[in-house]
């Protein structure tokens, strides 16, 4: 097991995630969902690397959860949490009502929906309970959010995810944690796939590329 | 006293059209709101005592040394582990492997395990790891002729000429200081509340500033090695002269791109400071005696802005020329009669000198009202955190509008011709680093990052012309997910009119160095020194005050050199 920095931990999976072959746009999602996740104490890179793991090589579009007039469909294909993380950060949930809830269907890896739901729920004043095949991610009975929780659903590889909407404030915690953890082959598997952006050298490149010019040993 | 008139709406701020064009931000200069200008004003206002607390080399001049800078709340500290480097082996560029020192920056007092941990690490940069307790990470090497001829005289037991120490500026040359999450090293969110680094960049400027210490105190521990009967100490004005160099390549270019709310703030800040003192109302003749002699100074500091690159030559010429006629000029002025003097200055700078002189005219301009404009040093950091998020709800018309606004040198550019498409941005397999590409001449492109702005906004702006106006972004967004980044920054500068440059980046007639001149101007860097059109050198904290004057007598207009008494 190493350490990185949150920011790098960003962007390897920035990297990793269009690596996969996605947009550059969401690829900053992912990214910066990762480095949500690490703050808050959770196995980031464990999460990103069973997700790409299971996604990379797929189309996008058939990620994509199927949604028509803000109204969520759950279709019979398994979604990225990335791309349904958007998706309800885009749309929002500031149209619903406490005792709602949002069918979102099958996704991978659910608990890199947290960041998204996190700052949905911010940003539109509302409280959310994530539930993974019905048990509640990550809250406890009382709606609080307890990222020391270890729940066995936690690293799961994909769940029937529903979205609740509660009246109770959840507790919120602090982001304190500095460091990401991530083991050999998972820095292994996202390197792969981050290394997928990179332009091998030329002749050219060298020569060009960051512009030689005059001699800099002087 | 300066008096503002605050409703004085005729004076407004230079439209992004104007101000955000890469020739333009490739002319501009450092000013007092540039970063190390902020972190000495800051220093000598709290008595920072710096201090080399370690210093361990051998006659050869290996060894580890550690410099403390202790703030009213915080102690740190720079660790220094410096070499006997094979001249076969130095190079500025980034694919080197070994240079002459190497530094972090220690939150705190680092103990011998640290020193030991570091020692296993920092000589070997890019490839070592550092930790949380670490915030920079650089190296630097000699300006070999400079540092040999300084190392000469001094073992001789004579100082150096200071007019050959001019035509260099620095005795060492730092080629990365990296900072934020770099390497292991802790990410800036985790300093960011600290009142210190308030101002961007005030770690590694920080870093910089003991390097140039240590930049004096290996060439005067290497002379007296060389001759420990004879050999002298540097004089503290010579020393004051010397600043530490840089160079910088596309690495740093990205920068402003890919932190558009964060760069409008460094932007407006400066704008706003030219507008307040624009709307100056009136200005007694001590005022413009104290701009005469600013002006003196600045002129005095062109005598040693040395450059070969065909570009800045030309460019120098012209600055020189222009701050003559800005002297006439100033000289034919009636000061007291004048309303808005000051305003008056610079619309006939805008008439008559080129961008050089024109921004070089704004820096001393800011210089002569720090009541003014150095509060709004505070406003230069930006928590961009909050403006990640797409606003989904917005209707596509809205966003549409945006971009009519916000970006019609976008829509301007034919990007189906060759010349708008001629380059793309990458990072290259083998250094990790952004580079630029031939688009019609070399393979990668496919690999393109997500900086030619211009062209992303113009195709996204075609596909929205295709839907429902009336649609919210989210839905445009499930269906259009390559627009994502675009849609952000679109949104983004709608509160933010300076966060994008107005140019097209994949230009085949593009100049990266523009786009460096202009960061590097905000951390305060002057002498500008293009090496081509990709990669600069500088100098940093030349003519600033030593440690011990920080705290006794600090001048916070250091940065223009005093004329010599004998011109």
């Amino acid at each position: 097991m190493s350490e990185l920095s949150l920011g790098e931990l960003d962007s390897l999976v920035l990297k990793a995630y269009r690596g996969a072959g996605f947009s550059w746009g969401m690829a900053q999602e992912a990214g910066r969902a990762a480095a949500w996740l690490a703050a808050h104490g959770l196995p980031a890179a464990t999460l990103f690397t069973n997700l790409l793991k299971q996604i990379d090589g797929t189309d996008a579009t058939s990620l994509t959860p199927d949604i028509q007039n803000q109204g969520w469909q759950p279709g019979t294909h398994t979604c990225c949490p990335v791309v349904c993380g958007t998706a309800l950060s885009d749309l929002g949930l500031s149209h619903l009502e406490a005792g709602n809830s949002i069918a979102v269907g099958s996704v991978y890896s659910p608990a890199i929906l947290l960041p998204f739901v996190a700052g949905c729920a911010t940003a539109d004043g509302v409280n959310v309970t994530i539930r993974v095949d019905k048990q509640p991610l990550l809250t406890g009975a009382d709606g609080s959010y307890d990222a020391k929780k270890r729940h066995a659903g936690l690293v799961s590889e994909k769940g029937q995810v529903e979205l609740e909407i509660s009246a109770e404030k959840a507790a919120s915690e602090a982001l304190n944690v500095r460091r990401a953890v991530i083991s050999a082959p998972e820095a292994a598997l996202l390197e792969q796939l981050a290394h997928r952006t990179y332009v091998p050298a030329s002749e050219l490149s060298r020569s060009s590329g960051a512009g030689a010019g005059l001699n800099d040993n002087d | 006293m300066a008096i503002v008139n605050p409703d004085n709406a005729s004076i407004t701020l230079r439209p992004p059209s104007t101000v955000m064009k890469l020739a333009r931000m490739g002319s501009m200069h450092q000013t007092r709101l540039s970063f190390m200008r902020v972190l000495l004003r800051r220093l000598a206002a709290e008595q920072w005592p710096i201090e080399r607390t370690r210093w361990q080399m051998d006659k050869t001049g290996v060894g580890v040394g550690v410099y403390t800078a202790t703030g009213p709340d915080r102690t740190y500290s720079l660790v220094v582990f410096s070499n006997d480097l094979d001249p076969a082996k130095r190079s500025d560029r980034v694919i080197a492997e070994e240079w002459d020192a190497t530094f972090t920056l220690v939150d705190g007092v680092p103990d011998q395990a640290d020193i030991d941990r570091l020692q296993q690490n920092v000589p070997k940069q890019e490839a070592g790891r550092i930790s949380d307790r670490e915030l920079s990470l650089s190296r630097a090497n000699r300006s070999v002729r400079l540092f040999n001829y300084v190392r000469a005289e001094l073992a001789k037991g004579a100082q150096p000429q200071a007019a050959e120490l001019d035509k260099v500026g620095y005795l060492m040359r730092t080629t990365a200081v990296y900072g934020s999450g770099k390497f292991g090293a802790l990410d800036r969110r985790f300093i960011a509340d600290r009142e210190e680094f308030s101002s961007p960049f005030q770690c590694e400027l920080l870093a910089v500033y003991m390097i140039r210490m240590f930049s004096v105190d290996i060439v005067e521990h290497l002379a007296r090695s060389d001759a420990p009967d004879t050999a002298v100490a540097l004089d503290k004005n010579l020393r004051r002269s010397l600043g530490i160099g840089n160079s910088t390549g596309l690495g740093m270019a990205p920068f402003i791109v890919n932190h558009p709310v964060l760069f409008n703030q460094w932007m407006l800040s400066r704008e706003e400071a030219l507008l307040r003192v624009r709307r100056v109302a009136a200005a007694d003749a001590g005022k413009f005696d104290q701009f005469t002699s600013l002006l003196a100074r600045q002129r005095s500091g062109l005598t040693y802005w040395l450059s070969e690159h065909p570009l800045q030559k030309e460019k120098i010429a012209a600055l020189t020329k222009d701050l003559t006629s800005l002297a006439e000029k100033v000289q034919h002025l009636d000061s007291l009669d004048q309303v808005n003097p000051w305003n008056g200055l610079y619309l006939w700078a805008e008439d008559h000198l080129s961008l050089e002189g024109q921004e070089c005219l704004v820096t001393l301009l800011i210089e002569m009202y720090p009541e003014l404009v150095d509060e709004l040093a505070v406003n230069m950091s930006a928590d961009e955190d909050r403006y990640f998020k797409i606003n989904g709800q917005m209707k596509i018309d809205e966003l549409l509008e945006l971009i009519n606004t916000h970006y019609q040198f976008a829509l301007d550019t034919d990007f189906t011709q060759r010349s708008a498409n001629a380059r793309y941005w990458y990072a290259s397999e083998e250094k990790l680093e952004p580079r630029l590409g031939e688009r019609f001449e070399e393979p990668g492109a496919e690999r393109e990052h997500p900086l030619a702005i211009s062209r992303d906004v113009a195709s996204a702006y075609s596909d929205l012309r295709e839907r429902d106006g009336t649609d919210s972004i989210a839905m445009f967004l499930l269906k259009y997910p390559q627009h994502r980044h675009i849609v952000r920054r679109v949104q983004q500068a709608a509160d933010h009119p300076y966060s994008e440059i107005e140019n097209n980046l994949i230009a085949d007639d593009m100049l990266p160095i523009d786009l460096l001149r202009c960061k590097l101007s905000y951390f305060g860097a002057i002498k500008f020194d293009p090496r081509s059109d990709r990669w600069v050198r500088i100098n940093m904290f030349q003519h600033a005050p030593l440690p011990n004057e920080l705290i006794e007598q600090y001048d916070d207009t250091w940065v223009y050199p005093p004329v010599p008494v004998n011109v």
